[in-house]
């Protein structure tokens, strides 16, 4: 009697849990189908929806902030925000658990440019096409919400991959070459203006021996590379453009175009002036402080703070801290990466670029499609990028709004872009191929770089993946000749 | 022939509330830790981004990964991480167990003990950071040390040559407090008896732990080993953090590669292949050491 008793109770009890584990599975679908049930009212239903990304110094306060006036005008709508990991790469893990498991948020903020196609229209995954409310009247400036960006930022913002704008970005990367003031002074150097002159400098610090290293340089990631690349290339491969954009023609090149090009020859990474970009990196980094290949972007920053160095990379995020908590010891300044002149690089335009990248990019996941709250999530991103809301997000976190018409904030005067690019222009990288092909490169970079390999042997092995990368590309995707990659 | 097989069943049924209360845990570990197994086998036949789509593609990534020079290249990483794991990762426990057991002190063998086993509290994540550091070529403390014995300075995690054997000497002194408790407890399981013989005998210090210590605790040696070869094939954070693999593929590793092809370049059809192939590779590797090092209780 006792036994069974006892054995009623253990079975009773797997029963209750198994009970309690499918109740709970079914609470979380029950809520999922009350806010679908929501949202099928009118006017003043009911919608709720996250927004998710990494951290970012003033980010989350930023969105608050936005979010709490939102509040006033739309008191239906809950928008709530998170931080779910301290890095892109940690919260692209975050993204992919979340995706397999259907439990993406509605709204996430990410980077631009290819990365939205790449993550997750290329994984299978429906992402809202923003191309239609372009043309919407924004209630929040009774214009066309289009008219609020610059086409040329919309057009960067687009896909190269599919050429459709998935994503909105709200803010934008200016790279400058942070430089300590002090010891300028102290050797009587002079801002550089182009490549050459920036050498100089470079050779004038290392034979000072002052116990500062010219530059920080930092290869354990990609970031320091994939700039030079982009800032070189829209120097000296500008010409290139509309040799590649064949198929669309809209003054930026596909991924189509892109394996079109490479096909016919015209894009050929043994041509001198895609070739020279290599030599010249690694000219540039013979004056980086030793270990940066071992290096992350912070580390190499920090040693810049630590006066370790004279120069170091320095993005516009940077400017808030760098004026409080992680003010430098030192006066300091910025310039533009400098000019590659014709003497250096013969189909040079010698026209710089400092954009880095475009950020804070709003994507519309698959669950606010699912649920179909597009039209408020989009409501939402009209009034974030109200030149209102903009101009107080760029006093508040010294960003560069992509926003047109709102003045950056004064202290970013140092950050400030002069010049900026008409296209995205790098054919060193290969990054438009893929992550795969790209990280081959960024490997046989550091090789190169350390001397294990020579520039023929860099430019053979690229060469070379940069083909079987393309045949792979042309049988998972269908494309070919005759179909004109798949245009046909 | 049935008859085990009722010998079973009342076996069983005469446990019946054990079994019962073992069934939710076989439940939930046949679910965490054998359906991935089971899933990753059978991912390693899809082209799968992570996604929603899968498409079955036969065999071609484990084509592409016999193919794949970059894995054979992690492969050669992890062996030496392996036989380090399996050497020194083996002997140090051992050496600081028997300096332990020996000390005549039973409060200064305690206070000695709890210094080793007390490292186990700081996140391994916070020493790999301190190496990161120290190995600096600029900063750190390496190039100081090198130079007062005549060395030139390296560039460490940042050299082609050196960048391997930066990780793996970063678990210096290669005492996993773990491993000595293992060593300690099985010296302390020997009986005293043997000991005192052995003294008696007129036995030195080196022929003892020869003959009596290291045959008796040839047990928890091989459990060691075995843990030894899992960890240096499985290790992949500590390349992650301290070089992410480079510079080019000098300190990728399986783990790595599997991660990189995974979360970075989205195939997790190639990763799951990367995982399975992996599982296959220690698990002979396990059996093999099972088989050439037999214990007592082998016998």
């Amino acid at each position: 009697m006792k036994a069974s008793t006892k054995s009623s109770v253990a079975l009773l009890s797997v029963i209750c849990s198994s009970m309690l584990l499918f109740s709970a599975c079914g609470s979380n679908s029950n809520s999922k189908g009350a806010n679908e049930g929501g949202n099928a009212g009118g006017e003043s239903k009911k919608v709720e929806f996250k927004i998710s990304s990494w951290a970012g110094p003033g980010k989350k306060e930023g969105m608050d902030k936005i979010i709490e006036e939102y509040k006033k005008v739309k008191p239906n709508v809950k928008v709530t925000y998170e931080e779910v990991a301290q890095s892109n790469t940690d919260f692209d893990v975050w993204m992919s658990a979340q995706l397999s498991g259907n439990q993406e948020p509605e709204v996430i903020m990410d980077f631009s440019y290819h990365n939205p196609y790449d993550k997750y229209i290329d994984k299978g995954y429906n992402i809202l096409e923003m191309d239609p409310y372009l043309d919407k009247v924004s209630p929040y400036t009774n214009k066309k919400w289009g008219e609020s960006f610059r086409e040329v930022d919309l057009n960067l913002m687009r896909s190269p991959q599919n050429g459709k704008l998935n994503n909105v970005a709200t803010s934008m990367v200016t790279l400058k070459i942070a430089y300590n003031k002090d010891m300028y002074d102290q050797l009587g150097l002079q801002i550089p203006t182009t490549y050459t002159e920036m050498i100089e400098n470079f050779k004038k610090i290392r034979e000072a021996k002052i116990g500062a290293e010219p530059f920080s340089g930092f290869l354990k990631a990609g970031a320091a590379w994939d700039w030079f690349a982009r800032f070189t290339a829209q120097q000296t491969q500008e010409q290139y453009v509309p040799q590649i954009d064949t198929l669309f023609k809209n003054n930026k090149y596909q991924q189509d175009e892109y394996v079109k090009a490479i096909d016919e020859g015209i894009i050929d990474i043994r041509k001198p002036e895609v070739r020279n970009l290599y030599e010249l990196f690694k000219e540039f980094t013979t004056y980086w402080a030793p270990g940066a290949m071992a290096m992350t972007n912070t580390e190499a920053r920090d040693m810049w703070l630590q006066a370790k160095t004279v120069h170091a990379f320095t993005i516009n995020i940077d400017a808030k801290p760098f004026a409080s908590d992680m003010k430098p010891s030192f006066n300091w300044g910025t310039f533009e990466f400098p000019v590659i002149t014709k003497d250096i690089a013969p189909t040079s335009n010698e026209d710089p670029a400092e954009f880095g990248d475009f950020a804070d990019a709003f994507v519309v996941m698959p669950s606010a499609i699912k649920a179909n709250i597009q039209d408020e999530v989009m409501d939402f991103i009209m009034f974030y990028t109200s030149p209102e809301m903009a101009t107080q997000l760029a006093d508040m976190n010294w960003i560069t709004p992509t926003v047109v018409d709102v003045e950056p904030n004064a202290n970013l005067e140092m950050y400030l872009p002069k010049y900026r690019p008409q296209n995205q222009i790098d054919l060193n990288s290969n990054a438009i191929l893929g992550s795969v092909p790209r990280q081959f490169v960024f490997q046989q970079i550091q090789r190169y770089v350390l001397d294990d390999i020579t520039i023929d042997q860099l430019v053979d092995s690229i060469d070379k993946n940069v083909k079987e990368e393309v045949a792979k590309l042309k049988k998972e995707k269908g494309w070919s000749k005759e179909n004109d990659y798949g245009h046909k | 022939m049935s008859q085990p097989r009722v010998n079973l069943w009342k076996s069983v049924y005469r446990f019946k509330h054990a079994y019962v209360f073992l069934l939710p845990l076989i439940v939930l570990l046949g679910l965490f830790s054998y359906y991935p197994i089971v899933m990753a086998l059978k991912m390693s036949f899809y082209h799968w981004k992570g996604g929603n789509e899968a498409v079955f593609i036969g065999f071609d990534n484990f084509v592409t990964l016999f193919k794949d020079k970059a894995f054979y290249v992690s492969l050669k990483n992890a062996l030496w991480f392996i036989l380090f794991d399996c050497t020194v990762g083996v002997l140090m426990p051992l050496i600081v167990a028997e300096l332990l057991f020996h000390l005549k002190s039973t409060r200064l063998q305690y206070v000695y003990r709890t210094l080793f086993v007390a490292t186990i509290t700081v996140p391994s994540v916070i020493i790999i950071l301190i190496w990161v550091f120290l190995y600096n070529p600029s900063i750190g403390g390496m190039n100081v040390l090198v130079d007062i014995i005549g060395i030139s300075p390296q560039l460490w995690l940042g050299g082609t040559d050196t960048a391997l054997f930066s990780i793996i000497f970063s678990g210096f002194p290669f005492i996993n407090p773990i491993f000595l408790l293992i060593v300690f407890a099985a010296l302390q399981a020997i009986p005293k008896s043997l000991h005192e013989a052995s003294v008696m005998e007129g036995c030195g210090v080196w022929k003892r732990i020869l003959s009596i210590d290291i045959p008796l605790i040839l047990g928890q040696l091989k459990l060691i080993f075995i843990l030894g070869i899992l960890h240096g094939m499985q290790s992949f954070y500590k390349q992650m953090i301290m070089t992410d693999g480079g510079p080019g593929n000098e300190t990728l590793v399986p783990g790595l590669h599997m991660f990189q092809a995974g979360f970075r370049h989205n195939d997790f059809g190639y990763a799951s292949t990367i995982g399975f192939v992996m599982l296959i590779l220690m698990l002979v590797l396990t059996i093999v050491s099972n088989k050439l090092i037999k214990t007592e209780d082998d016998h």
